[in-house]
Order: C-alpha cells, then sequence, then structure tokens
C-alpha cells in the first residue's frame, strides 16, 4: 500500500534542496532526509553526439 | 599587504542559501577582508577570478569554491576552517542522507518528497520520487508547464499527489512544508492554487477558534487550460478520504473558465461540504453548481467555519467600527494628505485589496506596480502616485533584493518612503509569519511605524494584519502587540485592513 501524508500519522520526509526547510521539518519534529545532491554533469554538444553514436 | 586563498572541493554541492549564510558568518570573522563561497556556475566563477582570485581552470559546476582574502595568514587558515566547520555544522552528523532518491525505500515509511533545487533541475528528481510512489511538494519555479503537465499526469497514474511546481505552502498531520504557518489542527481541509490565499484561510480559521485537517498547494498554474486543475481535483479526492477532513475548502485565484467549471464539477460530486473563491470571480461562475461560493478569503474561512457548525460571529469588522475609525482618522490629515498607499509582501493580498477596492469605489484612480486589470500600471515602481499599491514580491523588487518574506529590507525602505509622502495619508501593510520565513517579520516595521506616526505628529493612519499562527517561532501575540503599541490599527484580516481602508480611501476623495 502506498504512503499517503494526510492519511498515515508519521511524515517522513525527503529533502533536496534549501537546507533550510529540512531543518524547519526537523524542529517541528519530523523525521527527514537529505539528498546530497549534486548537478548532473554537463556535456558539451560534441560529446553528447559522440556518447550518442557510441551508445 | 593581504594573503588571498582559494579551495577547491570538488564535487560537493551546499545550496545557495546554505553558502549564503556560511559566507557572511566568515566576512564577519577578524581579520577577514573578502570570502566568496560559491559553487563553480560560469556567473561565479568570473566574478570570483575579477576579484583577483586565481581559480583552476577545470573547476566546474560540480565544485565548491571557497575563495578568502585575510590580513594574515592565520586569520585565513581560520576562516577556512570556519567554513568547512560551518557546512559540517549544516549536515549535522545523527542526521540522515542519502546520496540520492535511488537510494530511499518507501518501505521504510519515507512519504513526501520536498524539492527546492533550482528550476531546470526539479522536474527529474520529482519524476524519480513519483515512481517511487511518494507524494511530492516543489517549491522550485521555472518548470515548464509541459514539466508540470507530466509530472501531474504521472502523480495521476501513480496515485500521488504532486504539489507545485512554484509551490510555497503545505500541511498534513500538523507539520508545515516550506513557507507555511503552523496553524492549528481541526476539521477543515484546504487545496490551494494561491499560496498565501490558502495560508490566510488557514490562519483566519485558526483565530476564529478552529483549526485545519490539511493544506495541500496545487502551485499557482494548476487551473491553467494546460494542466486543467489536475492537482486541484486529487488533493479534493485526498481531503474525501482523511477522515479528519469535514469541509474542504477550495482557493484559487481568477482562472481559466473552463477548468474553474470542471472543478467545480468535480466538487458537486463529493460527499462532503465544499466552499470555493476564485480570487475576483463573480456569482455566474457558481450558477450551475452545488458548492458554496466566497468572495473574500475571510468570507470562505468563515462560511468553512459555519458549515462545520462553529461560531465565528466576533470575527468581523462591524459597520460601526468602521465607521467610527474612518470619523476619528479624518480629522487628523492636513489638506496635503489624499491617498493610500499599500505596500505588500504577499502577491494575494496586493491582489485581493485591489479587487476589493476596484470594486467598491467606481471611477476610483487606483495605481500598482503590477500589470492587472485592477489598476492603472504606475510608470515606475520605485515611485508611486495618487491610491497605489505595491506588491514587493514582484518580480522587478525580487530580481535584485531576496523577497520581502526572507528579507524586510527593501519593504522597510518602502514604508518610509511612502511614509515621508506629505500625499499619504493612509498606509495598508500585510505581514507573515511561519518558521520558512524570515525569523522577525513585524518588530522591525513596528518601530519603523511608531516614529513614521511620530514624525507625523499623528497624522498618518497605519493599518496591518498579520497572516500567521500562533504556533510560528515569531510570536504573532508579540508581534500584533508591538503594533498596537506603535499606533498601528492591527486587523483579524487583509480583508478588513483592506475594507477600512477603502472606507478611508473614499472619504479622502470626498473630502477633494
Amino acid at each position: 500500500m502506498k504512503n499517503k501524508c494526510c492519511k498515515t500519522k508519521t511524515l517522513k520526509v525527503v529533502n533536496i534542496g534549501l537546507q533550510t526547510f529540512a531543518e524547519s521539518l526537523q524542529k517541528q519534529g519530523v523525521k527527514v532526509a537529505q539528498i546530497n545532491w549534486r548537478p548532473p554533469i554537463k556535456l558539451d554538444k560534441d560529446m553528447e553526439d559522440l556518447l550518442d553514436s557510441l551508445l | 599587504m593581504s594573503f588571498k586563498a582559494v579551495v577547491v572541493h570538488e564535487n560537493r554541492y551546499a545550496d545557495s542559501v546554505t553558502l549564503m549564510g556560511v559566507g557572511d558568518s566568515v566576512k564577519k570573522s577578524a581579520g577577514v577582508l573578502l570570502a566568496e563561497v560559491q559553487m563553480g556556475t560560469p556567473v561565479n566563477l568570473k566574478a570570483m577570478r575579477e576579484l583577483g582570485f586565481k581559480i583552476p581552470a577545470t573547476t566546474g559546476l560540480n565544485d565548491l569554491i571557497v575563495a578568502i582574502e585575510a590580513e594574515d595568514e592565520t586569520a585565513l587558515k581560520a576562516a577556512q576552517e570556519n567554513v568547512m566547520n560551518c557546512l559540517e555544522r549544516k549536515h549535522g552528523a545523527d542526521d540522515e542522507s542519502f546520496n540520492s532518491l535511488d537510494e530511499v525505500d518507501i518501505a521504510d515509511g519515507w512519504n513526501l518528497c520536498q524539492i527546492s533545487l533550482p528550476g531546470e533541475f526539479a522536474a527529474a528528481e520529482a519524476e524519480k520520487a513519483i515512481n517511487k510512489g511518494m507524494d511530492v511538494f516543489i517549491f522550485s519555479d521555472n518548470v515548464s508547464l509541459e514539466e508540470e503537465l507530466h509530472l501531474k499526469q504521472l502523480g495521476e497514474a501513480n496515485d500521488v499527489l504532486v504539489m507545485g511546481p512554484d509551490c510555497g505552502v503545505g500541511m498534513f498531520d500538523g507539520v508545515a512544508l516550506a513557507t507555511m504557518s503552523i496553524v492549528n489542527g481541526g476539521p477543515i481541509g484546504i487545496v490551494g492554487a494561491s499560496g498565501s490565499g490558502a495560508q490566510e484561510v488557514a490562519c483566519i480559521v485558526e483565530k476564529a477558534g478552529s483549526g485545519i485537517s490539511a493544506l495541500i498547494g496545487t502551485g499557482g498554474r494548476d487551473l491553467y487550460p494546460q494542466i486543467g486543475g489536475l492537482s486541484m481535483i486529487k488533493g479534493m479526492k485526498r481531503l474525501v478520504e482523511d477522515s479528519a477532513t469535514e469541509v474542504i475548502v477550495l482557493v484559487s485565484k481568477l482562472a481559466d473558465r473552463n477548468v474553474m467549471d470542471k472543478v467545480l464539477t468535480e466538487a458537486d460530486k463529493i460527499s462532503k461540504p465544499v466552499v470555493a473563491i476564485f480570487l475576483g470571480g463573480d456569482e455566474s461562475l457558481f450558477a450551475k453548481h452545488e458548492v458554496h461560493p466566497a468572495f473574500s478569503l475571510e468570507a470562505a474561512a468563515l462560511k468553512a467555519l459555519e458549515l462545520c457548525g462553529i461560531s465565528n460571529s466576533n470575527f468581523c469588522l462591524d459597520r460601526t467600527r468602521v465607521e467610527a475609525i474612518v470619523n476619528k482618522e479624518l480629522e487628523k490629515y492636513n489638506e496635503n494628505q489624499k491617498y493610500l498607499r499599500g505596500v505588500y509582501c504577499g502577491g494575494t493580498f496586493a491582489e485581493e485589496s485591489l479587487i476589493y477596492l476596484n470594486k467598491h469605489n467606481p471611477g476610483m484612480e487606483l495605481y500598482c506596480n503590477l500589470n492587472t486589470s485592477y489598476a492603472i500600471q504606475l510608470e515606475d515602481h520605485l515611485h508611486s502616485k495618487g491610491h497605489a499599491l505595491i506588491d514587493l514580491g514582484s518580480e522587478e523588487f525580487t530580481l535584485d533584493a531576496p523577497h520581502p518574506v526572507f528579507d524586510p529590507e527593501l519593504r522597510l525602505k518602502r514604508f518610509r518612503q511612502e511614509a515621508a509622502d506629505p500625499e499619504t495619508a493612509v498606509i495598508l501593510l500585510d505581514f507573515i509569519t511561519a518558521p520558512g520565513v524570515h525569523e522577525d517579520p513585524v518588530l522591525p516595521f513596528a518601530q519603523a511605524c511608531a516614529e513614521a506616526i511620530k514624525a507625523r505628529k499623528g497624522a498618518l493612519t497605519v493599518i496591518a494584519s498579520i497572516c500567521g499562527s500562533a504556533n510560528d517561532p515569531q510570536d504573532i501575540t508579540k508581534c500584533g502587540q508591538a503594533l498596537i503599541d506603535a499606533g498601528v490599527i492591527l486587523t483579524g484580516s487583509n480583508h478588513q485592513s483592506t475594507l477600512l481602508a477603502s472606507a478611508l480611501a473614499h472619504a479622502l476623495d470626498q473630502r477633494r
């Protein structure tokens, strides 16, 4: 069964982005996991074309 | 002589708000002349190189750069360590973390994914979370309409809620998300395409003695024809299933007529009473529907309370009180004082006031910085004329400065400017409190109001309301009292403030 946040009494949040939002939830007693997110590597056009042709 | 050093932390990310806080903290350290803590975007790299920092050519987007100039080597070393301590402290050792959404197992109870990445990256992460079966709350803006539609259709297929993009408020199980107030629990469930509008309804419900079961934000474009109200309809259905919700309130600005009709048709089918407000809409929208209509945010909240059987008769501002205030204030003004000025941080509040003033004062010349059918657009957003309402949260102000709910400085400056204008008689203010907004949004204004009223020897009317909860960290009781002590007329809602300001503006026009 899927979790539905206004049906369960235990909200558990995965936060991606602003750390302040995670802290605000933690202060309210919510279990929060932060994703150590990194921007995807941006390939230039030539490299993309090369990879496309190889794959 | 000074010492400069650059340390590049490869493949390490921190968000812009965190980096701003760390940078500010390090700049204040003894002996530090300059400190830049930034991700290696082309713009940041260029700016740091222009400041004379030597950054390796291989540095890129995924790298975090700490560039410091200090008076001596000891200060430089201490500052470098301070940066890393600040960043480590942000990631507390006991906090749970994942390297990507792929590592998250919903069997462990993770049920909501909150995303506030730069817009270009938000949709991809949202898609992963939806596919896992999590509800998603997307604070990020700059997500395309096509991506929004895709995410919301995917949400339908996976039976999850997609709140946003550009969603600022939400509340589940008594927990406030993003910039939402910590409103008391109660029987009223809200679905809002207008964030501050939905928050105002929730806060009025609390002020009138009750509370909310949930608040589901949809993002401001949900009722666009391309999206078709997918999240509003989904949110409404979620509240039907929620046993704590007795009455549902739908909140939106005036939207596409067909989509509003579609939403109301869905609302007609559900088993719980529904109140709907489309700010600026009229009775004709509701003609063929069973939904309870409301035409102000306050009226929507009070109708919902009434449907729950909760008395709210003491909440409204009655005509006798309005007349008494108008008569008292009018005696104070000199002949040069002719105009009302609104200095807003909440866009929905500015719009609510514009709609009311426009409707109740036909022929009134009303100016605004926004491009809206309710007022004449100001030629120069930095200078008001006539009766004017300014939304300091609109793009022309936020391009160079943080939004006024996060940093009140710019709005404070504009307030002082309006208060010093000899033609100003009345100033209208809104305040928003919540865990996610500025820690002290009201008290600096209370001080500025006291100074402005004193400078005008009492001949200035300031009217204000606070959209907030008694549970917010800013302590709205203390904030409200500070405003009253400063000589401000504090009302229960932006609607009440507007009603009063409108009566004063009308009386000022009559006097001319």
